[in-house]
Order: structure tokens, then sequence, then C-alpha cells
């Protein structure tokens, strides 16, 4: 297996007619769609089926390890073979034969792949989250931002007789889980419109701080998932935390939400949309909205009903970046615009969120904005395919660009 | 933010409906001009025509008036609609304020322009009236015409009152009669904007959106308003509670001969049971709306 291969088309038989690799790990999502695997493939079950066995056996090892943990050495010399490694950021995925054995386990079979069949064990720590890499079977996982990269620490053991961290099911957030550290916990979101099922048991992090691009073919439950982070729609299951908070007044004090379609009464004029966020809004800044409208050359008296859709985005779009927001849901701010116009609007978002914040840009279009994203979440089939650091996908030599089209091509041929 | 809701809400409304306001306020200026206008001097063709124009300026006005109870039907349950679950509804549902404190400022500043409505079509059909009798009775010279408008009321009622063994009132028991059937009023005008409200929220929850958000609306609004009545009719069957009004008191009572004794001695009564029921089961519909927003609804 080398750093092209793609378990789509030479990767292990799916044993469920499972879809695709880019599962994302959170989530459970079953894996490759696939064709069976070739010829020179087929050695590779078999030397894995050790690894397999192991696997199996390594939470018992693990329950009866002592709970100190493993020694430090071992911990070191695992973390340099992981940083040589499949999760190390900015290395090349590993030949399959280089994959490291793990002694010290837990071990997890990848989803979708029987025991031994899947060419790696994957080590499960705790605190960890576990994401599939788009198109590098050589990538199992990837350490999300915000935590250490692996290797770097000491795998912790659980303690005796508790089982390891469940891989396809994250324990359900809660309010003193690291309110700060993500912008967005998302535990088994799921959201159907009369049967037709947008997001299927949906778990996915959003470190905090980070410039997101939320991305994915169209109906895939971009604006579904912006509007139930927005606490637009309510009718879905699953447990999601907005900034450690409950969705609710709290978090939309906090959330600065950019819908793509105007919304603005038609009898407002300029004027008024801005006095209307200032009174409610406590974050939000009415010289800056002031100064904006003057830059976009908005009448403050012309009425929204005069104005051009392109006028009402404008006028959407500052008075949303004129708040000081904690989170910043921005959702197709480019999809009315004309080019000219896309960098000055990216511009403006760029330099007029508030530091440290959070913004999550859904968009189609992944060429003009890659540059700007630090993280990347991918949707497709009601899953998250992607959800990784910006530096991971670089890594791989690919533009977000082509990922997007792999991963998302792949969605549209299942679909 | 209560207070800013209320305030937003009510230029919401208000921009929606003061139109008609203010082409009432032409009519009726217009009405106050042709009264100064002596139409004598044009001899008997003159007052026909001035008789004819004051009477189509009188049904202007009604007209007007009537409309105005449309439009703010309209506009306060369209804006209620448009706000909440269509594309101002991204804008609204967004705000950080409670899905109870949202309701109850639409509901609040919605009953206050209903009720608005009603009392100013009530006010321009009684002032018509008054118009075209001041008009007719222009030959007649002197005569005070609120004054003798009352005594034509008060006669009605006394012959009315004879008639059923009832003793006229004095007018402070009827101003204070008045009052309590004023606010009996509004208490219907706020549980019915409720109960529409109630309807076109359940109207967008499923699995009840599947009746479309008009028909099902309407269906829900009916339904809701059928329980209402039927529960509160049925209370009302159990318990009968009264309200006695005398010139400086109300009274509670439950005995219906002492109402009946009331009428029979110059006082007033009137049931206040089904009204306490409806004003209560509109409080539980409001609960009930408040959760449906906060849980169910989702914004187009």
């Amino acid at each position: 297996m080398n750093d092209d291969m793609d378990l789509r088309t030479e990767g292990s038989p799916a044993e469920d007619g499972a879809d695709s690799f880019f599962g994302s790990a959170a989530d459970g999502v079953p894996a490759a769609e696939s064709a069976p695997a070739p010829a020179e493939d087929a050695a590779e079950p078999a030397v894995n089926a050790a690894d397999g066995a192991g696997q199996d056996e390594a939470p018992a090892a693990e329950a009866a390890e002592p709970a100190d943990g493993p020694k430090p050495e071992a911990a070191a010399e695992d973390g340099e073979k992981a940083a040589a490694g499949p999760g190390a950021k900015g290395q090349t995925p590993p030949a399959a034969d280089a994959a490291p054995k793990y002694p010290n386990g837990p071990y997890m079979v990848y989803p979708g792949y029987p025991a031994g069949v899947y060419p790696y064990a994957v080590p499960q720590y705790p605190g960890v989250q576990y994401v599939a890499m788009p198109g590098y079977p050589g990538v199992p996982y990837v350490v999300q931002p915000g935590y250490a990269p692996y290797g770097a620490q000491a795998p912790r053991p659980a303690a005796p007789g508790v089982p390891p961290q469940n891989f396809t099911q994250p324990t359900a957030n809660t309010d003193d889980d690291a309110p700060k550290q993500f912008a967005f916990k998302v535990r088994n979101l799921s959201k159907d419109y009369d049967g037709h099922t947008v997001l299927s048991d949906v778990s996915f992090d959003i470190p905090a701080g980070k410039i997101v691009g939320l991305l994915g073919p169209n109906g895939c439950g971009k604006t579904t998932l912006i509007k139930i982070l927005a606490g637009l729609i309510h009718d879905y299951s699953g447990v999601i935390k907005v900034g450690g908070r409950s969705i609710g007044v709290q978090s939309k004090a906090h959330l600065a939400y950019l819908p793509d379609n105007t919304y603005f009464p038609e009898r407002f004029r300029t004027v008024d949309c801005i006095n209307y966020f200032a009174d409610f809004f406590e974050d939000f800044n009415r010289s800056k909205a002031v100064n904006f409208a003057s830059q976009f050359g908005l009448d403050l008296n012309q009425r929204v009903k005069t104005m051009s859709k392109g006028m009402q985005e404008k006028l959407q779009l500052l008075v949303v970046m004129s708040r000081k927001a904690d989170i910043y849901l921005l959702d197709e701010p480019l999809g009315g615009v004309d080019p000219a116009a896309r960098g000055v609007i990216m511009d403006i978002i760029m330099n007029n969120y508030k530091e440290n914040s959070t913004v999550v840009l859904s968009t189609h279009l992944v060429n003009d904005l890659e540059h700007s994203f630090d993280h990347v979440l991918m949707l497709g089939r009601g899953k998250v395919l992607v959800n990784t650091g910006i530096d991971v996908l670089r890594s791989t030599g690919k533009s977000v660009e082509d990922i997007f089209k792999e991963v998302i091509g792949d969605a549209w041929e299942v679909n | 933010m209560l207070g800013k809701l209320i305030k937003n809400q009510f230029k919401a409304n208000a921009s929606a409906v003061y139109n008609i306001y203010i082409a009432m306020g032409i009519i009726g200026i217009i009405m106050l001009i042709l009264l100064l206008v002596d139409w004598t001097k044009w001899g008997d063709m003159g007052v026909g025509i001035g008789l004819a124009v004051k009477c189509l300026a009188s049904f202007a006005l009604c007209l007007a008036a009537f409309i105005g109870v449309i439009s703010t039907l309209t506009a306060v349950f369209g804006e209620y609609s448009r706000t909440m679950f269509k594309n101002e509804g991204l804008l609204t549902m967004t705000l950080p304020v409670r899905s109870s404190s949202l309701l109850f400022s639409k509901w609040l500043v919605g009953s206050f322009w209903v009720v608005l409505s009603y009392v100013v079509f009530c006010l321009c059909g009684f002032g018509s009236t008054i118009y075209l009798i001041r008009h007719s009775m222009a030959l007649v010279e002197g005569d005070d015409m609120a004054f003798t408008m009352y005594e034509m009321l008060t006669a009605l009622v006394q012959e009315a009152g004879d008639a059923f063994g009832i003793v006229a009132p004095s007018v402070t028991v009827v101003l204070n009669l008045a009052s309590i059937a004023a606010f009996v009023g509004g208490v219907f005008v706020c549980v019915f904007v409720l109960t529409v409200m109630f309807g076109i929220t359940l109207a967008h929850c499923r699995p009840f959106s599947k009746l479309g958000p008009r028909l099902g609306a309407l269906l829900y609004f009916f339904g809701s308003a059928f329980a209402i009545c039927f529960i509160s009719g049925l209370i009302e069957k159990i318990i009968k509670v009264y309200i006695f009004v005398s010139e400086d008191a109300y009274t509670f009572v439950v005995d219906p001969a002492q109402v009946s004794l009331a009428w029979s001695n110059g006082y007033a009564g009137m049931p206040i049971t089904f009204v306490y029921c409806s004003a209560v089961l509109a409080v539980v519909l409001f609960l009930l709306t408040a959760v449906l927003i906060d849980r169910k609804v989702n914004v187009e």
C-alpha cells in the first residue's frame, strides 16, 4: 500500500457493502464500497491477520496493564513510530508494510473491516478524536487540532476494568467538558425531512479559534447543519454544544449567523437594520456598521425592498461582521456574488472577525477559499467525510479542491 | 429584551396598518368639512346633494374601518408567520431571546392592534350613525344631539326592561358594566389572537405540517377554538360564577338568583366563568405554543 492507494478501488473488500473509506471515524461510518482486492493486495489480509488477532486481545491486555502505563521508553518508541507514521502532521503516509505494531494497545479494528482484514491496528487513546483521512488508506486517523500530536505523549492506559473508548460512539458531551476548546461538539446528530435523511448519526468536533470550511455537494446537509447549530431547526436528534453551551439564548448571543438568503424585512432601511442589531446584540458595533455601509456605498435611508440582491447580501454581511461574536456561521457568503466582489467580501470577513473566534464558512467555491481555511469539514451522504486540519490535507500534496473532488465525487457516485 | 421586542413588534405591525388609519383620518376630516358647508345655499337640491355626499363619506369611513380590521388581522398573523417560519424567521429566531418572550411580544402587540381596529370600527360605525342623524336633525335648532340620543336609548332600554321585569340601571352602573364588557371583549380578542398563533405554529410542526401552512393553520385554529369553547362551556355548566355590578363595586357571586335580583333592583350582573376559563386555557395554549417554537418548529 502506498501514498496514492485508495481503498475505494484497491482496498480490502467491504463486508457489508459499506460505501467508502472516507467515513468519519467519529461517525462510525462503515468504510469502503470497493472492488475486490487486487491480487497483490490479497496477501495483506493474511499478513494483517496477526494484527487483527492482536487487536482482539488488546483490550484484555490493556486492562491487565499496570495503572502507571507503559514504560516511557516504550511510549517514546511508539511516539517515534507514530511521528513517522500515519497520524503525524506533515508526514507522508507510510506504506502498509511499514505499519507499526503497538504492543500496548488498546487496539480497535477499523469500522467496516472484519478483524484481521484491515492492515492496521488502530491505537485508541482516550481524549483523542480519530478521523478518517480521505483517499489515504495509510492514514486511518489524524490528531485533531487542539490535541497533542500523536506520539508526543505517552498513551494513557485505561484503568483496570474500564473499557477503552468506543471508537464509533463518542461519549456524549457535557457542559463541563472543556467548553472553550471546541466551538462545536456534535454527537449522534440525525435529521431527516419527511423520511429523506439529510444527516445520519453524525458526530464531530470543531476546534475553537479556527476558520472552518464546511464543504459538500448540493443537498448534503450543509445548510441544515448550519441552521441546526444556529438554533433554527429544532426537530433533530442528537446532542449539540455550541461553545460548550446547549443551543439556546446564551449560544445565540455569542453566535453570528449569516444565512444564504435575505432575512431583513423589506420595509427596513439600512439604518433600521443596524438599529435592530444594536438593540439585540450586545457585541454589535454600530459605528463599525455605519462605516461598512459607507464603504459599500449603501445609503442609510435606502429601504431593503429597493436594494438589489447583491446589496441586500452586503447589508447582511456588514451587520453580521460588525459583531464581536465568538462564532460566525456564514452560509454561502459568496453564493450570489460576482467573482470581482468575492475578494472584497472575503477581505471583510477575514479582517473583521473577532480574534480567536471561530468562523465557519459554507461554500462550493473551494478553490477561492481554501487558502483561508484552517480546518475542513466535508459532508456527504449524510455523514462527515472529512474533518481535519488544513495542514494535514496539504501534507498529502494535493489541494483541498482536489481532495474535495475526490471525496465528493465518490459521494456523488454513491448517490 | 422584552421591551425591545415589543418596541420592534409595535413598529412592524404599525408599518403594515398605518396607511388605513391615515385614510380614515382623511375621510374623517372630509366629513367634518362637509358638516361646515351650508348646503341650504343651493336650495333643496343642495341639501339633497349634501346628504348624499355625507352618506358616501360615512360609508367610506365605515368601509375603511372594516378594511382596517381585515388588514390588521392580515398584518398581525401574516407578520407572525413571516417572522417566525419564513425568511425573516432566520433573523427573528437567531435573536438571543426566549421563545416565550418572542411569542409574548407578538401576542401582546398583535392583540393591541386587533383591539384597536375593533374599537375604531365600532367608533366609526357609531360616529357615522350620529353624523347622519345630525344631518337629518339639523333643522331642529338647539337640540343637543348626544342628549337626544341618550334619551332615545334609555327609552328603548326602559321599554325592554319593563317587558322583562328589569329596572333600568343608573348611568354609573351602565358605565361600570360597559367597562367589564370591554374587558371581557379584550380578553376574548387576546384569546382569539393566541388561538390563531397556535394554529399557525402547529401548522409548521411535523407531522401537523402535512396539511400545509394555510389550511393547516385554519383547521388547527378552529379545532383549538372549539376545544376552548367546549371546555369553558362545560366548566361553566358545573361552576357558575357571576360578577355583580353596582354603582361603586364589583362583586363575584355564585348564586344566579342574586344576579336576577340585581337586575330587578337597578344593578347589573353577568356570567364570568366562561371568559375566565377561556383566559386560563389561553395561558395553557401560550405555554404550548412556546414549547412548540422551542422544540419543534423549523425555519424554512
